[in-house]
């Protein structure tokens, strides 16, 4: 057990050093997120109460298409550079370069999310920073990563893998949407820590399906 | 050589009798079933137009809803074959169960096509506008989106074995997700109900007949599915083996 | 009410029937065409292989 997440860590640390030296995916997508929340003001012309009730769906779109960003760069490095045989050939579990993969993006995008969400709650004037709301784009965040670093890894190896993951991804995703936007709707309303609500209950459910689909699946995507 | 294969081209090539008798067989089949689907489609033809009885508010528009509905069911069918076949791609690695996933999703993605359109039809009439955002056509809309991803996977992976494996992840993630897409879109529409009334299902009480009605209507659409699903696969294995044999005689040098 | 909307019953049966009927049609003409191929380079295969006997 010990070796599986010493393995793990080990994998999860040699993606952290990439991004410290180039620092492409953070910074990247973390101007995306805060050019997407200009852009909205200019394409909504946002009144105070509008935005409130458009903050939350505003606020997940732009995450989710953050998020596809920072996945598009999961396994381009491997596979641009050939490394992707390398890690084929690596003595560990399959299962483990997902889930180092899955970790290492959401440390990128909560990363990302450290920024965004005080400049989405400073522009739009929105309590987004509670620990409900942290909460629920933790787990929104997770599900996405889950999603996504499945399917990247069959994206990068096929033709125009930067159009094709978000149509592989997104469909899946829709529950995510649906529930992080209510799941934040409802906290900024006022509601209590929904332990027990539905929608908490969903983000928990697709991430653990996800997750442990991936885990059973990986290995078939990455043969060969 | 050379000399024996200009004798051969001018003669036309016999097919060798065991391959005849196959294809005579299939055929047979393939012909009792679509008798079958054409005499399914006729009864259901008729209990749609003259056996149910015409909808008091609606009127004889809503008979689109037998078909309507008959296709959401075919089509969530084909999904769950696309699913268990991909299961079985996987786990046997025989490209058979590969080649009934992708007919079956070519043909669920016709089937989620048509149901969209025929829900718009019927719903222009009934509620003056093209779409509504109600449970089902929310959540098959959803499906029709997998569905084209999936034979998007498929059609921009060239590797043919891989991308029948690609297509399989996702025939299996994106079914155990379908249920949880239909949870949130209906929890979704309890939260946002639609401002016309969007119930697509015929009212409190559906009288019998439009109940045999609609059974009627969906045996014959599956039996139709069921010999798309044939001659496609068909289309795929005949296919597979002109591949296998122009490689053969590549190797002989051709 | 009733009757004005016969149009778009019709449309919505006449769509369907086309499409799904044409989709088998198109198929079927498909693989009668492949089993046409398939004939020929069965025989071209049995052509080629009786001086090469021994591979």
């Amino acid at each position: 057990m010990s070796l599986y997440f010493r393995q793990l860590a080990a994998l999860v640390l040699k993606d952290l050093r990439l991004e410290l030296r180039r620092r492409e995916t953070v910074a990247g997508v973390l101007v995306f997120v805060l050019l997407v929340l200009v852009l909205f003001q200019f394409a909504l012309d946002l009144e105070r109460a509008e935005a409130a009730r458009l903050t939350p769906g505003l606020l997940w779109i732009t995450l989710l298409f953050a998020g596809l960003l920072a996945l598009g760069r999961a396994f381009a490095a491997e596979y641009d550079q050939g490394t992707l045989d390398g890690l084929r050939l690596a003595p560990v579990d399959r299962s483990t370069i997902y889930l180092s993969k899955v970790i290492a993006t959401v440390l990128f995008l909560s990363l990302v999310e450290l920024v965004a969400l005080p400049a989405f709650a400073a522009a739009l004037d929105a309590p987004l920073l509670t620990p409900g709301v942290l909460v629920t784009v933790f787990l929104g965040t997770l599900g996405l990563a889950a999603a996504g670093t499945l399917f990247a890894a069959a994206a990068v190896q096929a033709r125009a893998r930067d159009v094709l993951l978000p149509l592989l991804v997104l469909p899946l995703l829709a529950p995510l949407l649906i529930a992080a936007v209510h799941a934040t709707a409802d906290l900024m309303a006022g509601a209590a820590v929904p332990w027990s609500a539905p929608w908490w209950e969903l983000l928990v459910g697709l991430c653990v399906l996800f997750l442990g689909a991936a885990v059973l699946l990986f290995d078939a995507l990455l043969e060969e | 050589m050379d000399k024996q294969l200009v004798l051969q081209e001018t003669a036309p090539p016999s097919v060798g009798p065991r391959v005849a008798a196959t294809q005579l067989r299939e055929d047979r089949a393939l012909r009792l079933l679509l008798g079958l689907a054409a005499i399914a489609m006729v009864v259901a033809l008729y209990a749609i137009f003259v056996y149910a009885p015409t909808e008091r508010v609606m009127g004889h528009v809503q008979r689109i809803f037998y078909v309507h509905v008959s296709l959401a069911w075919l089509s969530y069918l084909a999904f769950f074959v696309v699913f268990a076949c991909s299961v079985g791609y996987l786990w046997r690695r025989d490209e058979r169960w590969d080649a009934v996933a992708r007919a079956s999703a070519e043909i669920g993605v016709v089937f989620t096509t048509l149901f969209i359109l025929s829900g718009a039809l019927w719903g222009r009439p009934v509620w003056g506008t093209w779409w509504t955002w109600d449970a089902r056509l929310t959540t098959t809309a959803l499906l029709w989106f997998l569905y084209v991803a999936y034979l998007m996977l498929r059609a921009y992976v060239p590797d043919t074995a891989r991308a029948a494996r690609y297509a399989a992840v996702l025939g299996i993630v994106g079914f155990l997700d379908v249920p949880i897409i239909h949870m949130s879109v209906v929890w979704w529409r309890t939260l946002h109900p639609e401002p016309t009334v969007a119930r697509l299902d015929s009212g409190p009480a559906a009288p019998p007949e439009m109940v045999i009605t609609l059974v009627l209507a969906s045996l014959a659409f599956g039996l139709l599915y069921l010999a798309l699903l044939i001659v496609r696969v068909r289309l795929e294995r005949l296919r597979d083996e002109v591949r296998q044999l122009e490689q053969a005689l590549s190797l002989r040098g051709e | 009410m009733q009757l004005q909307n016969l149009p778009y019953l019709f449309v919505a049966y006449t769509l369907v029937w086309l499409v799904l009927f044409g989709y088998l049609f198109v198929i079927a003409a498909q693989v009668r065409a492949v089993r046409r191929d398939l004939d020929q380079l069965r025989a071209q295969l049995a052509a080629a292989r009786p001086p090469h006997d021994g591979d």
